[in-house]
């Protein structure tokens, strides 16, 4: 508002006087000439001093109607017991109270943060008087704003639209893991919810949200500790579940956890108890405090070696929780009165808590990316393996049909050539020795010599089939002709083979592959297709070897067959298996065209 | 005349006997070594230059077409016949255009080989006549040879002159200064111009009609 008077920080105008409780009233102060024992408060400053109470005292100068602050505002943090006393320059004391062991509901301006109405006298100068008590051990930074009327709403509208926006992000952020975390099983997403949640508790308790809307009728007890104690065991269990520390260091993760669950039980004690034991009284708090920085300290740690040693997830970590200390830094140096309050700093634990609650949750998402990528991988490695595996496979069993197609020839084979020229020879010896002539000596020993030469044929067939030593020694053009001359030529079906020159150095695979794959197309040809006509084609590029084979027979479903026959899945399997695509393409009484296609390793293609 | 040398190569003891015995009836050759493997054979031709040599194609180690490819550049070339079990015309043809002398199938081996070894050490070619009983050696054309021959280029003339002298496609690219897919084109467009099929076909041609073709131009 345009004619709004500006707010005002009186908090060094103040002047200061500690006493142990109950040593003095108002009254006291206001009559008895104390002035000496009061000293100026020099801000930025602590004002919480261990079993004592802190008095301070300023005045403001008289006030003229519609030049006047009205509101008292003493913000950022909360304190036990605040009383205010305002004199008027006729001497009328009135009394206020705020803080959070006084119900909210008594107070005369409901507000979170302690706020009193100023009375206005336009006659002189108002004595204020502050009695600041403090039952926990927190550090407590005095500040003291004044605030005309139409200020003081502007600002308290902003204040909500903030606290608002804090408090709904962080509940669409914790909604959104929580969800992710049921979905993908992981507790991690469970650790980071409680932590998150115990940071935003931290932040209402700390900016008296909790008196405003969760205990108006008083707070049953101080629960600041114990909710920063629960979030840094939980966030200690984050970082431990989420980097997998427990069986990589298992030192660490049980100091850790000791150190993060100290801070949760020390936090516990501090609901019922306004010291801990064995710790000197007035450093309670402040031994909560370290407790908790250790643990930031591990976690940003442990995140940035994680980091370094290859964990990519772990940079959000080391980043989030980097954002979150730096804002506590603030926030502490403040409380602690090295710092004079300001709105940032004032706020500055929900930033922080904001940041740190973002930035996991990017670690979070991250994680995903880095599983799924990871999963990917595995899948490959898996298929690669399995490839592999089928590859050696056919390699063996190739192997296999060589050694037994080499024995069925030399052994068999040469055994039937041996008994054929032996007896070829005693036909010839017994036509010399008897005259007989070769038409009487072929009635003699012709039907064994015939059995031989049929027997020495299929030999020559079987072991050809079961391992191709054209393919092996003459290459792949001069064995698939030979193929097909042999197969082709007795049946008279006509057949047409074209192929180009091929790389002088196919790799055996590749060429054992083509090769059974035509000789089953070749196969099928023969036993089911009726064909009068069967073309052949390979060409040759820089990247791979095409292949078509085309037979004009009757045709089948390729649909149904391609489930059944083993034949037709063993050639796809061995060309897929080289990172080649095989293809088959039927029309009932139009023929089948089987075409492949297999790159060359040299090509790198695969 | 002095006795024509020869080495057995074959990897079956047996059939190495049967062949010996064989050849050992044959005037005017002399078995001066046998070898049951590829190596071995090598080492015998590079050591006792042998006249002539029968080399099977299925051996462990180095086959017979490889060694057959290697006596190329021995000292002395001999006259190299195959004697295998395999009755592919890939072999044969492979054989001939590896500059093989003769083919011979083991079903038949030791009633052709005498025939056989006439035949070579007379300079000509031989193939086993049951690979050659389903189809003639040559297509029936002894008229038109002249003509068939004149209907050559000079080029694939002196491809084929190349070939009547027995030498390998790699023997006649390193004399012409081509390489040798050019003369496996120029013996291609030969054997289509001529009608024949595979390099016996073409090796007997250029044999029976070397008096055809022109001297070198």
């Amino acid at each position: 508002m345009a004619n709004a008077l500006p707010s005002r920080d009186i908090t060094a105008t103040f002047e200061v006087l500690y006493a142990p409780w109950d040593t003095y009233t108002a009254e006291d102060i206001f009559h008895e000439n104390l002035t000496s024992s009061f000293k100026p408060l020099n801000p930025p400053a602590s004002i919480s001093r261990f079993g004592k109470e802190a008095w301070l005292r300023t005045s403001l100068p008289a006030q003229q109607p519609g030049h006047s602050v009205t509101i008292l505002e003493l913000p950022g943090q909360i304190f036990n017991y605040i009383d205010v006393w305002f004199r008027y320059s006729d001497g009328e004391v009135k009394h206020y109270y705020a803080g959070d062991q006084y119900p909210y509901v008594s107070r005369a301006i409901k507000h979170a943060s302690a706020a009193f109405p100023i009375p206005i006298d336009v006659n002189g100068p108002i004595e204020i008087l502050i009695r600041a008590r403090n039952e926990t051990t927190h550090p407590m930074n005095f500040a003291a704003w004044v605030w005309p009327e139409d200020s003081w709403q502007e600002y308290l509208m902003l204040k909500r639209a903030w606290y608002g926006a804090f408090i709904g992000a962080v509940l669409v952020l914790c909604l959104y893991n929580l969800f992710l975390g049921f979905t993908l099983r992981d507790s991690s997403y469970l650790f980071y919810v409680g932590y998150v949640l115990c940071l935003t508790f931290s932040v209402i308790l700390l900016s008296g949200l909790a008196e405003e809307y969760l205990w108006p009728e008083g707070k049953p007890a101080p629960f600041v500790l114990a909710a920063t104690g629960l979030g840094t065991f939980l966030a200690v269990g984050f970082v431990n579940q989420f980097l997998k520390i427990r069986p990589w260091r298992p030192r660490l993760y049980w100091i850790s956890t000791l150190i993060s669950a100290l801070a949760l039980i020390c936090g516990v004690i501090l609901v019922f108890s306004h010291s801990l034991p064995v710790v000197p009284a007035q450093y309670s708090a402040s031994f909560v405090h370290f407790l908790l920085l250790i643990s930031a300290m591990y976690f940003i740690g442990t995140s940035l070696v994680s980091y370094f040693s290859g964990v990519t997830q772990a940079r959000f970590l080391a980043l989030s929780m980097f954002a979150l200390l730096s804002c506590m830094a603030a926030y502490f140096s403040y409380t602690y009165g090295l710092l004079a309050y300001n709105t940032v700093i004032g706020h500055s634990l929900e930033i922080g808590t904001l940041a740190e609650g973002i930035l996991l949750s990017l670690a979070l998402a991250d994680r995903i990316t880095i599983l799924t990528r990871d999963k990917q991988a595995a899948e490959q490695t898996a298929f690669e393996a399995q490839k592999s595996f089928s590859k050696q496979l056919i390699i063996a069993r190739e192997k296999e049909r060589q050694n037994i197609s080499e024995v069925l020839h030399d052994s068999i084979g040469h055994a039937v050539l041996v008994l054929k020229n032996s007896l070829q020879s005693r036909a010839g010896s017994l036509e010399k020795q008897y005259s007989i002539t070769p038409q009487q000596n072929h009635e003699i020993l012709g039907d064994e010599i015939g059995q031989c030469g049929e027997i020495m044929s299929d030999v020559r067939r079987l072991s050809h089939d079961l391992h191709p030593h054209i393919l092996q020694r003459l290459g792949l053009a001069t064995a698939i002709e030979a193929t097909f001359e042999r197969a082709l030529e007795p049946v008279q079906i006509k057949w047409d083979l074209d192929i180009d020159s091929l790389p002088d150095e196919l790799e055996p695979e590749l060429e054992i592959t083509a090769y059974r794959v035509i000789q089953e197309g070749l196969n099928n040809i023969l036993k089911h297709a009726s064909a009068t006509a069967v073309e052949c084609s390979i060409r040759a590029s820089q990247e791979s070897i095409q292949c078509r084979l085309f037979d004009n027979g009757v045709g089948f479903n390729v649909a149904t067959a391609g489930t059944k026959t083993l034949g037709l899945q063993e050639s796809t399997a061995r060309i897929q298996i080289l990172g080649g695509r095989f293809h088959v393409e039927s029309v009932f009484g139009r023929g089948t065209t089987i075409q492949f296609e297999v790159p060359l390793a040299s090509s790198g293609a695969q | 005349m002095k006795n024509s040398r020869l080495i057995i190569v074959d990897d079956h003891p047996i059939f190495r006997e049967g062949l010996k015995q064989i050849i050992a009836r044959v005037p005017g050759i002399e078995v001066v070594a046998e070898a049951d493997t590829g190596d071995a054979a090598l080492a015998q031709i590079q050591q006792l230059s042998p006249d002539v040599v029968t080399l099977d194609i299925a051996m462990p180690g180095k086959d017979g077409l490889q060694v057959l490819e290697m006596t190329r550049s021995a000292d002395k070339v001999p006259l190299v016949i195959v004697i295998t079990s395999y009755d592919d015309n890939a072999y044969l043809n492979k054989a001939f255009e590896l500059g093989a002398r003769a083919y011979v199938l083991k079903d038949s081996a030791l009633t052709d080989v005498v025939d056989c070894l006439r035949a070579v050490l007379d300079e000509k070619i031989f193939i086993s006549p049951s690979l050659g009983r389903s189809k003639p050696l040559l297509p029936d054309m002894d008229d038109a040879s002249v003509l068939s021959v004149e209907s050559l280029t000079n080029m694939e003339q002196l491809v084929l002159r190349g070939v009547s002298e027995f030498k390998t496609s790699k023997e006649i690219a390193k004399k012409l200064d081509v390489s040798y897919r050019t003369i496996q084109n120029h013996r291609s467009n030969i054997c289509s111009k001529l009608g024949l099929r595979g390099a016996h076909q073409l090796l007997n041609f250029s044999c029976e009609n070397a008096h055809l073709i022109v001297p070198n131009v």
